[in-house]
C-alpha cells in the first residue's frame, strides 16, 4: 500500500469514528424509570461517609436526562477528622438501570478540602466525563461517595463527612 | 457549513490566512509565565528563584520568607470565587519581590503543569536545597486569622519519583482530561468550584501528605512555606486566564485588600480585586498566549474573511510539511528523537482549529507523523510509543501524558515473520495532531520520539530497529 493511499484511508478512518462517536452520543440510551422526582437531595439514611463505609446516594434533582448535564455538584460538610492524616473524596458514578454490577460504579473524579474545617460545608462541582452522563433521569444514577487517606501508606479511621446535597447541573 | 473535505487544504491557504489568529491584547514587554515541566534542570529560572527564597529568608521584613506565608494564613480566601481574586494579586506581589532579589528583572514564576510528568514535582526543587522545603524547615506553628491553628513541617508527600498523578485513584483531577473538562464549564459557579475543589485543594493535600508524623506545610494554611507552592497557584491562574480568554465572564468581589501584600520595595502594597481582572494590566502573560493561537481560544473571524477562506479551500491530498533521515538504532527502554524541520506545524494545526471554532465545522486537519524505511526488530515483542516534545521522556512516561502521540507495534513485521508476510519495510503512522497542540512547539520543528517497550511488562528484550525516516504531513 502506498504512503499516500495508507494517509488517505487514516484521514477517512479518523473522519468516521469522529461521526460515528457524535452519532453515539446523539442517539444514547432511552430513559429508564420514572422522571426525577421533587425534593430532597439525597437520600439521608445513608449521607454520612466514613472511611469505613461510603455514602450511596441518588440525586433527586436537576435536569429531566443526566446527560444534558454538564456536571455534577456536591455540597459537602467534614463532621471529623483524623490528625495528620488529611483525607481525599473519590466519587463514584453508576446507573443502576438494568446494572447488576455490586462495586461503586465509575470513578468520576477526587476532590478534597483545603481546609477541612468541621461543621463547614463546601460545594465541588464535578464535571461530566469526556463520553457524558448516562441518558438517564437522574434519580436512575447512584453516587458513592468514599474516603480514602490522601497518601496510600496512612491509615484513616475517624474521618466523616456529610453529604448535603447531590444534583446534575443544568 | 463545511464539509470535512473542504477542509483538507494545504499549506498555501494555512500561510494565506494568517488573520484568523487573534492576538490577545497584552501589556507592552510582559514577563512570560512558562510551564516549568519543559524546562531543563540548567534553565536560569532555577537558579534565579533559588536565590530568591534565600535572600527572602534573610529579611526583617514582610518581604521575609515565612512572613509571605502568613500573609495566606491571616488573609487567604477559599471555597468563594474570590479564591481567584485573592491568589492572583498574592502571587503576582511575590513575583515582583522575586524579580527584585534575584536580580534578574524579567523573573517570571512558571506554572505547575499538573498534567505533565504524572504531575511530578521537578527534580530542581528537590535537588537545589533553596528550593527543597526540607532544607529550611520553617517554623510550621501557627494560628492564622484566616486559617486558625496550624502545625506542619518542612516535608511532602510526594518524591521525585512518585507525582500527583502516579496513584489514578488518587490523581484524576489533574489529567489532561480532566483540566479541558473544568475549563469547558459554562459558567463561574461551575467553573470556580470545580477548580478549586479538584486539582487545586487535590494538589495540595496529597503533595502535603507525608508518609509519617505530621503533615508538610503546602497541606496548610502555611503552604507558601514550600517553594513548589507559588508554582502551584501560577497553575491555577494560568487555567483562570484561559478560561477568561475563552470569552466566560467572572464576576468582580469588588474587595480591597490594601496592606495585606508587600511592594518589592517592601512598602504595603494598595490592591484589590477589580484591578487583577484582566492579566493584561498585570505586566505578565503566559507561553500558552504567545503561541500562533492556543488550542483553547475561542476565534472571533467576521462573515467576509470565512468567505475568502472558503474561497482558497481546496480539496487536496496530504501534503508534506518536512522530513528527516535518521541513521540511529533503537533499542527498548531507550529514547530515540529524530528533529525534523516543519516550517509554520503549529500554525497548521491552530489556524484550521481556529476556521472550524469560526464556522461550526468538525474534522479538521490533522497533522501526521509518518514513520518509514523500517528495519524491523528481530522478534515481535516490542512495542512502541511515540511521543512529540516531551523533555523527560523516560520508559514510565504513561501514555496520558499531553506529549504522547500513539504506539506501533511489529506484529507481523519483524525479521522472523518476514518470510511469511512478505512486509520487508512497514510503514506506520501516527496522528500528532492533538500532541503538537499540547507540546507548546516552535513554529518551525518537531522531535518525534520513539520509547521502545517490551510487550510484556517487566520482560526483558535485545531486539532492536531502525527507523529511517520521518515525514510530517497535513491532511
Amino acid at each position: 500500500m502506498s504512503r499516500a493511499v495508507q494517509v488517505l484511508l487514516l484521514g477517512v478512518a479518523i473522519s468516521a469514528a469522529a461521526v460515528a462517536g457524535r452519532e453515539g452520543r446523539a442517539q444514547g440510551g432511552s430513559a429508564c424509570g420514572a422522571e426525577p422526582r421533587e425534593g430532597g437531595s439525597v437520600n439521608a439514611q445513608s449521607a454520612i461517609a466514613t472511611p469505613q463505609q461510603p455514602a450511596r446516594i441518588v440525586p433527586q434533582d436537576g435536569p429531566s436526562l443526566t446527560s444534558e448535564s454538564p456536571a455534577l455538584r456536591l455540597t459537602l460538610r467534614p463532621t471529623a477528622t483524623d490528625a495528620d492524616v488529611p483525607f481525599l473524596v473519590q466519587v463514584f458514578t453508576k446507573d443502576l438501570c438494568g446494572n447488576s454490577e455490586t462495586g461503586p460504579g465509575q470513578l468520576l473524579g477526587v476532590v478534597s478540602f483545603f481546609p477541612a474545617t468541621i461543621g463547614k460545608s463546601q460545594e465541588f462541582v464535578l464535571p461530566a466525563p469526556a463520553q457524558g452522563f448516562p441518558s438517564t433521569a437522574s434519580q436512575n444514577i447512584e453516587i458513592t461517595i468514599k474516603l480514602i487517606p490522601a497518601n496510600s501508606v496512612r491509615e484513616l479511621q475517624h474521618a466523616s463527612l456529610e453529604v448535603v446535597k447531590a444534583r446534575f447541573a443544568e | 457549513m463545511l464539509s470535512r473535505r473542504h477542509l483538507m487544504l494545504g499549506a498555501s491557504v494555512a500561510l494565506a490566512a494568517p488573520h484568523i489568529i487573534r492576538s490577545p491584547a497584552i501589556a507592552a514587554n510582559p514577563i512570560v509565565r512558562r510551564d516549568v515541566m519543559d524546562m531543563a534542570a540548567s534553565d536560569r529560572f532555577f537558579s534565579d528563584y533559588g536565590k530568591a527564597v534565600a535572600e527572602m529568608h534573610k529579611l526583617k521584613d514582610g518581604r521575609n520568607w515565612s512572613a509571605q506565608a502568613r500573609i495566606h494564613a491571616d488573609n487567604c480566601h477559599h471555597g468563594e470565587v474570590e479564591f481567584l481574586h485573592w491568589h492572583r494579586n498574592y502571587i503576582r506581589f511575590f513575583e515582583k519581590i522575586c524579580a527584585k532579589f534575584s536580580g534578574n528583572p524579567d523573573f517570571a514564576l512558571p506554572y505547575w503543569n499538573w498534567s505533565k510528568n504524572a504531575g511530578r514535582i521537578p527534580a530542581p526543587f528537590f535537588d537545589r536545597p533553596e528550593l527543597n522545603v526540607e532544607h529550611w524547615n520553617d517554623p510550621g506553628q501557627y494560628v492564622g486569622k484566616a486559617w486558625g491553628r496550624i502545625d506542619t513541617v518542612g516535608r511532602r508527600g510526594l518524591d521525585k519519583t512518585h507525582g500527583l498523578m502516579d496513584d489514578p485513584t488518587r490523581g484524576g483531577a489533574f489529567t489532561l482530561a480532566n483540566i479541558n473538562a473544568i475549563k469547558r464549564l459554562p459558567s463561574i459557579d461551575k467553573f470556580h468550584p470545580a477548580l478549586e475543589g479538584q486539582p487545586h485543594n487535590t494538589g495540595h493535600v496529597i503533595a502535603g501528605a507525608t508518609k509519617s508524623g505530621k503533615g508538610g506545610h503546602i497541606g496548610s494554611g502555611l503552604s507558601p512555606l514550600d517553594p513548589i507552592f507559588w508554582l502551584h497557584h501560577c497553575m491555577v491562574d494560568r487555567v483562570w486566564a484561559e478560561w477568561q480568554k475563552s470569552g466566560h465572564v467572572t464576576p468582580d468581589p469588588k474587595s480591597d485588600y490594601s496592606g495585606q501584600f508587600f511592594e518589592a520595595d517592601g512598602a504595603p502594597a494598595k490592591a484589590n480585586s477589580t484591578d487583577v481582572m484582566d492579566i493584561a494590566n498585570l505586566g505578565y502573560t503566559y507561553d500558552i498566549f504567545q503561541r500562533p493561537v492556543s488550542g483553547f481560544e475561542s476565534v472571533q473571524v467576521d462573515a467576509k474573511k470565512i468567505d475568502d477562506l472558503k474561497q482558497l479551500l481546496q480539496p487536496g491530498a496530504a501534503q508534506s510539511i518536512g522530513s528527516a533521515a535518521y541513521a540511529g538504532v533503537s533499542r527498548v527502554n531507550a529514547a530515540t528523537s529524530i528533529d525534523v524541520a516543519a516550517p509554520s506545524i503549529a500554525s497548521r494545526v491552530t489556524q484550521l482549529q481556529a476556521l472550524e471554532s469560526a464556522t461550526g465545522t468538525t474534522g479538521g486537519q490533522h497533522v501526521l507523523a509518518v514513520l518509514s524505511d523500517i528495519v524491523p526488530p528481530e522478534k515481535d515483542d516490542l512495542v512502541v510509543n511515540v511521543f512529540v516534545n516531551c523533555p523527560y521522556l523516560s520508559p514510565s512516561t504513561p501514555a496520558s501524558d499531553p506529549h504522547y502521540a500513539g504506539t506501533f507495534s511489529f506484529f507481523g513485521a519483524s525479521k522472523d515473520m518476514q518470510g511469511m508476510s512478505g512486509m520487508h519495510s512497514a510503514t506506520y503512522v501516527v496522528d500528532i495532531t492533538e500532541a503538537v497542540r499540547q507540546a507548546g512547539l516552535a513554529d518551525d520543528k518537531v522531535r518525534v520520539q520513539l520509547m521502545p517497550l517490551t510487550a510484556a511488562a517487566g520482560a526483558e528484550s535485545g531486539s532492536t530497529f531502525k527507523v529511517g525516516k520521518v515525514e510530517i504531513v497535513s491532511v
